[in-house]
């Protein structure tokens, strides 16, 4: 049902701040279950 | 503007304000919801000064009786309260501007048990009859009046839930449109999920808890009990969050001037969330015996996949930021920051729960993971997590919702005066929750246990080190019942505002939008493979607790 | 459905983070040993735990070379033995149930951190390299007396 209209669409918004503030996002989720894992491994 | 008579189901567009039954139908729930919040806030007060060892409690009155009352009230009646107001006032809005009658008759029946529920369970609590937590773990027992009162709660909320069923069923019915609008969409996605996760805790207080309070049978399992409780207990938290993300995609997008990012992708968040919420309850019992390692972290592994819904919203909401900012003219990567409008207490509000949302994730993720809960199971770090997520993230966005909805529902103005005090009330929280909660998630990592009252342990040195980060936390606590105080205010002016009209904020979708594959409202579907997740999940390890149960436990009543 | 191609971006990078945590919790519990408590279903009375070997015996039952058995025993408001003595070293298979409620069991400084529940025994095994008095503390809400529920492990 989307492929005919896709052509017709407006073109692709630039997101180029949202990219960076999710990949930002990610990074503090990565940063903070990396340290939380260590300080277990160190009392294991 | 005069309140709008009949308004048949078609004439949504022209909607000229709410009908006296159903404004005092949502603002019923809404009251009590804040009511609810004052009181159990006045309990975090009292549990933040006395854990501080900055106060003792007047006799007649108990830490953990007080505990019990916080987590009642603000984890389940605050919040299951305030859910259905404001669904049923979406769901009038949008689905033909008035609540059919059968459809208000349900939502008055189930706010009257839902009420008489949290009365008797309120009054329950106050007698010292029911100091078992709201987690009511068995084989402590409570009064079986107590169970009873849990149990119209319950059952009030299915009421509650049928009445935007029938009105949702009745519009598909009689509605010319494809698509169902986007909230009535989520509002009966949330409804639904709520449904489908309140039978576990509906069935072990029915064929457990009330039996064995009342002595008709000699004991219970308590894995059994434990299981089936987490089995609703994590969906509940989504039971929070799907509202939450409604008025982040629905009515944020309208505050700052622009239009809902993607339909489709919103929907599908949800569908989402309906399928990977309910088969994830292990993650609340990794420290448990008798749950094998395998099955926890398969359980483990769902719970990951519940993130990915999250992660879209995310997306989502950074993306209608920077569109609509740079239809507003903003230039490069931050710039759209800068069009948002930060003195409008209806946007500031969310936006600090989606804020306090980033650290909140990120310990949710580190509390389900595996053998790494061990680092944190009933520490004060758990503690920490909830009130960054379901008292701020949920929290905040109710409230800046609450700053619009009790105007447009009394015909009221939202003035300039009472905005400038809405930020107040906000940024108080705000204060208040970064220092009680990064004190608590430090402690916690230090061990410090949670759900217990002051002490060091016969002044063990580990528990004396622990007392400054509690004495922050009262400082905290405190300053989050100060902005309660301002919040109590603010509503006295919102209902002394001068008359006029406040628009019920909804974003639309933009009309080049790209379309929404109506499977996605396949509600059959999506259930059906809900119901297979829970079976595939649950059904070994259940029946494994069912035939290695020992004799049971006798009630106990240790407070 | 239409994803923009940085959404695609972003939840490919989303979904592979989420896959690194799980391999590695994956890998630590199944092949490294970092099991969270469960699995072996041991069922007791609760009514007649201190009758019930282990039970009957609790403390430190030493296996061979550095590896000890510690049987204990949760109550309101304590727990059974107190003040356990553990030499410096040692590998410890604690084995943890419950008489009464549903406590928790949770050796401060230590990943020792479980659920003692009546009916059932939990396990979890852990090695004591420092030497010192380590706080044991009931964190699962209990009774009254909850905030009084502790002891000490002692290891040298």
């Amino acid at each position: 049902m989307s492929a005919n209209k896709e052509n017709r669409q407006r073109p692709e918004d630039n997101l180029s701040g949202t990219l960076v503030s999710v990949l930002l996002l990610g990074a503090v989720l990565t940063l903070s279950w990396l340290g939380a894992y260590l300080i277990f491994l160190n009392r294991g | 503007m005069i309140q709008a008579n009949a308004v048949g189901l078609s004439a949504s567009r022209g909607f000229a304000g709410f009908a006296r039954n159903d404004s005092s139908l949502v603002m019923s729930h809404v009251l009590f919801a804040y009511a609810a919040l004052f009181i159990g806030g006045l309990a975090g007060l009292l549990q933040g000064l006395v854990r501080g060892g900055l106060i003792t409690l007047p006799g007649g009155i108990g830490y953990y009786q007080l505990l019990t009352a916080h987590g009642v009230l603000m984890a389940l009646i605050f919040t299951t309260f305030f859910i259905i107001g404001f669904l049923y006032s979406g769901v009038a809005r949008t689905m033909g501007g008035k609540l059919l009658p059968a459809a208000s008759s349900l939502g008055w029946a189930g706010f009257i048990l839902m009420a008489a529920g949290t009365l008797i369970g309120t009054v329950l609590i106050l007698l010292d009859q029911a100091t078992v937590l709201y987690t009511f773990y068995a084989p402590m027992k409570a009064s079986p009046w107590f169970y009873v009162a849990l149990a119209l709660v319950v059952v009030g909320s299915w009421l509650s839930g049928y009445g935007i069923f029938y009105q949702y069923r009745q519009w598909k019915k009689t509605s010319s449109e494809k698509l169902s609008p986007l909230f009535a969409f989520m509002a009966v996605a949330t409804m639904l999920l709520w449904q489908i996760a309140t039978l576990g805790v509906a069935a072990t207080v029915l064929f457990q808890f009330i039996p064995w309070s009342f002595g008709w049978v000699e004991t219970i399992n308590v894995m059994i009990s434990r299981t089936l409780f987490w089995y609703f207990g994590h969906p509940l938290v989504y039971f929070w969050l799907l509202p939450t993300y409604m008025v982040w995609y629905l009515v944020v997008p309208k505050v700052i001037g622009g239009k809902v990012f993607s339909d489709a992708l919103a929907r599908l968040a949800f569908v989402l969330f309906i399928m990977f919420s309910v088969p994830v309850g292990f993650h609340h019992q990794l420290m448990e015996p008798a749950i094998s390692p395998f099955w926890k972290y398969v359980q483990v592994i769902l719970t990951f996949m519940v993130v990915v819904p999250s992660l879209m919203t995310a997306f989502a909401m950074f993306a209608t930021f920077e569109v609509t900012g740079r239809e507003k003219g903003a230039k490069g990567l931050f710039g759209w920051l800068k069009k948002l409008p930060w003195g409008d207490v209806r946007f500031f509000g969310p936006f600090m729960g989606m804020l306090f949302f980033i650290p909140g994730g990120a310990g949710g993720l580190i509390n389900a993971s595996n053998q790494m809960n061990a680092l944190v199971h009933n520490t004060l770090f758990v503690t920490g997590h909830f009130h960054m997520t379901v008292a701020s993230t949920v929290a905040l966005t109710f409230m800046g919702v609450l700053y619009w909805l009790v105007p447009a529902l009394t015909n009221r103005v939202l003035t300039p005066r009472i905005n400038r005090l809405g930020m107040w009330q906000v940024g108080i929280w705000t204060l208040g929750m970064v220092i009680m909660s990064v004190a608590m998630h430090i402690v916690g990592l230090f061990g410090a246990p949670r759900r217990t009252n002051y002490t060091t342990y016969f002044d063990n040195p580990a528990a004396q080190d622990w007392v400054p980060y509690q004495v922050a936390m009262a400082v905290g606590g405190t300053i989050l019942f100060i902005s309660l105080l301002v919040l109590v205010y603010n509503m006295i002016l919102l209902f002394r505002a001068p008359k006029g009209t406040t628009e019920y904020v909804l974003a639309e979708t933009s009309a080049d939008a790209h379309p929404t594959p109506p499977i996605l409202e396949r509600w059959g579907l999506w259930v059906f493979i809900l119901v297979v997740l829970v079976l595939a999940a649950y059904t070994i390890p259940f029946m494994d607790l069912l035939n290695t149960s020992g004799p049971g436990s006798k009630p106990w009543v240790t407070w | 459905m239409h994803l923009h191609k940085y959404e695609k971006i972003w939840l490919v990078f989303g979904t592979a983070m989420l896959v690194v945590f799980l391999a590695v919790l994956g890998a630590g519990t199944f092949a490294l040993g970092m099991e969270p408590p469960g699995g072996h279903h041991i069922q007791i009375d609760p009514e007649k735990v201190e009758e019930t070997p282990p039970f009957d015996n609790p403390g430190l039952q030493h296996v061979g070379g550095n590896i000890y058995n510690a049987y204990m025993i949760a109550f309101v408001f304590g727990f059974k033995p107190a003040n356990l003595e553990i030499p410096v070293g040692a590998t410890v298979h604690f084995q943890v149930t419950s008489k009464d409620v549903v406590h928790g069991f949770q050796i401060v400084g230590t990943n020792v951190n479980i659920m003692a529940i009546p009916g059932t025994v939990s396990h979890y095994t852990y090695t004591f390299d420092e030497p010192g008095e380590y706080l044991l503390l009931c964190n699962e809400y209990c009774g009254a007396g909850h905030e009084y529920m502790a002891t000490k492990i002692i290891v040298k």
